[in-house]
């Protein structure tokens, strides 16, 4: 005898939450495979779930009307077989084709034939060439394709992740291959570069007192173009649908690398803010974004995007715009460079920032002012 | 290039029959009412040129100048017959079929028939008997080559190149592609466009073109249908669907390899024609990719044809038999 786990199956194309709708056994009932444990709904369908062997439910442990998730054990199933505890001691399987399955239920293949009894797994010629070159088992994806059918993509996720975050990452690589491919291929982008002193910045930032974490350079930069697309509202529009839109509020956003991809994450709502306020939003949702546990405002449409690789040793890059933003800047390395300041070379802490900007919202000379605005105030020649 | 070479598919054809018949005097046209320039203004002012020895105005009788000029292209000569509906050339289909396709196979290559058939083509609003895809009808016909221009370059490319072929060349343009004055002319802004001058000028037969590049699902269209996809292709491109559009231009012989390379690209497959279901060079193509090209394929391929019937005279019927664009997208979305 074995206490095995009742796990919720790969459903569909369902990645995320399902609803566990209701039990029609209750605790103590005798099971025969293929009885109707319980349903779900995947938000497209509802779906029975059959007992994938003989015996008696022994536990729910989530009930009716219950949020969960792909392979969440949902409850316990006491069956005839072998307990994979046991498997040593000399109990003669009561069948031995039930004794070829795999012992853990949570097995996804098993979970999924549950689902197909039939056995036949649609897929594409593609995908089987892809699955076996790969030694991947096919049986073991969820389809994508026309009709459920498995496809390329389906096994080179699978392939390329085995785990849970394999789906989101997946998800997140097509949207940024989507979007960048809009972006570069349907809006005119056209660049704007300078130079800016971070003297002001790094005196600043040595000047914080003790205990208190000095702002990132990101958060300076964010902070300063915050105030610049206050001072320049021209700038802070977007072209959407053949139309030019302003913007009544200040949100920037921020490039972060998450584990599973990059993210483009909001900080709305910046009129008024200080650099303190700035600095704590920042790592906030940099978090998130990491976490993979975004709020919808996280994702909210922005003025720009600051993406900064100076970290990585970066001096200067170009960015593609997030659509529908209007611009997108791309930060450079603080660096100590040879500058002309007063007619005598002197060394200064310097970044080059390079302003990626949607021509059809916005023209060369409103860029210029904005990237100015921002680089002045950086410097410390615009106290606002 | 000069922009007034911007022509219509009508105007690049005439420059190149002009042109031919300039360069070779062998080559004469001949059909009903050409004098006055025919049904589509093919051989407009080209009796006045030419004359009357050159442009032959014939009875109604297809059997009897189909005839006529296989003996000629037989004796030598290089006539192109102009047909004021390729409708009409199925009254001729013997002279087509059992003499022009088959005698330079049956008399061991000692006699030729370069002749070319200019056929208007498809579905236009004129009922069952004028609507008939000639080049489906004729598909599977061995002896014969058949050319489906889509673009005014195209047509005067492929058209030189047909005059100079020696064998019988069936030369479609659907009816809304012409561009004649008096005709609806669909798609004007990718069915006209700038062709080259000079009588150097050819395309060869069975070179496909990709009149789109794109990355997510081949498309494989001509005639009118080819418009009507690159139509959905510029709408799905803002959704980020990249859709490569391949036009074969000519269907015997047919370009496989070029299709077939763009599967091993995308992975997916939508031919579209406006021939009725059955038959045809896109059921031809489907069998050909499905046993050469079947592990590049990460899909079904889809069939995009009008309905298995004659085409309806009502003008919403017809309409809701000939693939629409909104056909044309859906198959690709089911796949996508």
């Amino acid at each position: 005898m074995a206490l095995e786990d009742i796990v919720i199956p790969q459903v569909g194309e369902a990645v995320d939450e399902v609803t566990l709708i209701e039990w029609l056994k209750t605790v103590g009932d005798s099971i025969s495979e293929g009885d109707v444990l319980f349903e779900v709904d995947t938000e497209k369908a509802i779906v029975e779930i059959p007992a994938f062997a003989d015996g008696t439910l022994a536990e729910i442990i989530c009930g009716d009307n219950s949020l969960v998730m792909p392979l969440q054990v949902v409850g316990k199933l006491e069956t005839a077989r072998a307990s994979s505890d046991s498997a040593g001691q000399d109990n003669p399987p009561a069948d031995p084709v039930l004794d070829q399955r795999p012992s853990h239920p949570e097995d996804l293949a098993t979970a999924r034939s549950s689902l197909a009894p039939s056995g036949k797994t649609a897929a594409s010629p593609r995908a089987r060439q892809l699955a076996r070159s790969m030694s991947v088992d096919i049986t073991t994806i969820t389809g994508s394709g026309r009709d459920g059918m498995i496809t390329e993509s389906d096994v080179q996720g699978v392939a390329s992740s085995g785990t849970d975050g394999g789906e989101a990452s997946r998800e997140i690589r097509a949207a940024v291959a989507r979007r960048t491919a809009i972006s570069k291929s349907t809006v005119p982008h056209f660049y704007v570069e300078m130079d800016v002193d971070f003297s002001t910045v790094e005196e600043r930032r040595k000047a914080m007192p003790p205990g208190n974490r000095a702002p990132t350079i990101t958060a300076v930069i964010i902070d300063a173009c915050a105030q610049a697309l206050s001072l320049v509202p021209d700038v802070n529009v977007s072209f959407h649908d053949g139309e030019l839109e302003r913007r009544s509020t200040v949100a920037v956003g921020v490039s972060v690398a998450s584990e599973r991809g990059l993210i483009n994450v909001t900080l709305p709502n910046l009129s008024g803010a200080d650099i303190s306020e700035i600095s704590a939003r920042l790592a906030e949702a940099t978090a998130r974004a990491r976490a993979f546990q975004l709020r919808p405002d996280d994702l909210e449409p922005k003025s720009l995007v600051v993406s900064n690789l100076g970290m990585y040793g970066v001096d200067a890059f170009t960015a593609i715009i997030d659509v529908p933003d209007p611009m997108i800047l791309a930060v450079g390395r603080v660096v100590p460079r040879p500058v002309v300041s007063d007619d005598v070379v002197v060394i200064r802490p310097m970044a080059r920032l390079t302003l990626s900007v949607d021509h059809r919202a916005i023209d060369g000379e409103g860029a210029a002012i904005f990237l100015g605005h921002v680089r002045r105030i950086l410097e410390g020649g615009i106290d606002v | 290039m000069d922009e007034s070479r911007n022509l219509t598919i009508v105007q690049g054809l005439r420059e190149a029959l002009r042109e031919e018949m300039l360069r070779d005097e062998s080559v004469f046209v001949m059909g009903e009412d050409i004098g006055i320039g025919g049904s589509f203004l093919f051989t407009l002012g080209f009796l006045d040129e030419f004359g009357p020895e050159r442009v032959m105005n014939t009875p109604i009788s297809e059997v009897g100048f189909v005839g006529m000029g296989v003996g000629a292209a037989i004796e030598g000569m290089r006539p192109v017959i102009d047909f004021q509906y390729g409708d009409f050339l199925i009254t001729a289909a013997d002279q087509v079929i059992q003499q022009a396709a088959k005698l330079r196979y049956m008399s061991g290559g000692q006699v030729e028939v370069p002749l070319v058939f200019q056929l208007p083509t498809g579905a236009s609003g004129r009922g069952a008997q004028h609507s008939n895809s000639l080049e489906t009808v004729f598909f599977g016909v061995p002896g014969l080559e058949i050319v489906t221009p889509s673009s005014p370059y195209d047509a005067k490319g492929l058209f030189k190149s047909a005059v100079r072929s020696q064998n019988p060349v069936l030369f479609c343009v659907h009816k809304h592609l012409y561009g004649s004055r008096g005709r609806n002319l669909a798609h004007r802004d990718t069915s006209t466009g700038l062709v080259p001058d000079g009588e150097d000028y050819t395309i060869p037969f069975g070179v496909a073109d990709i009149k789109r590049a794109g990355t997510d699902v081949t498309v494989v269209a001509n005639l009118l249908m080819l418009h009507r996809s690159l139509k959905v292709a510029s709408g799905l491109a803002d959704e980020g669907i990249s859709v490569e559009v391949i036009d074969p231009r000519t269907l015997v012989p047919f370009d496989l390899d070029s299709v077939i390379a763009s599967v091993e690209k995308t992975g997916r497959l939508v031919l579209v024609d406006e021939g009725p279901r059955k038959g045809g060079w896109s059921a031809h193509v489907a069998a050909e990719v499905a046993e050469k090209g079947l592990m590049y394929l990460d899909a079904p391929i889809e069939r995009v044809t009008s309905l298995d019937t004659p085409m309806p005279y009502a003008p919403g019927l017809e309409e809701a038999v000939v693939p629409s664009t909104d056909d044309i997208e859906a198959a690709i979305r089911r796949i996508i």
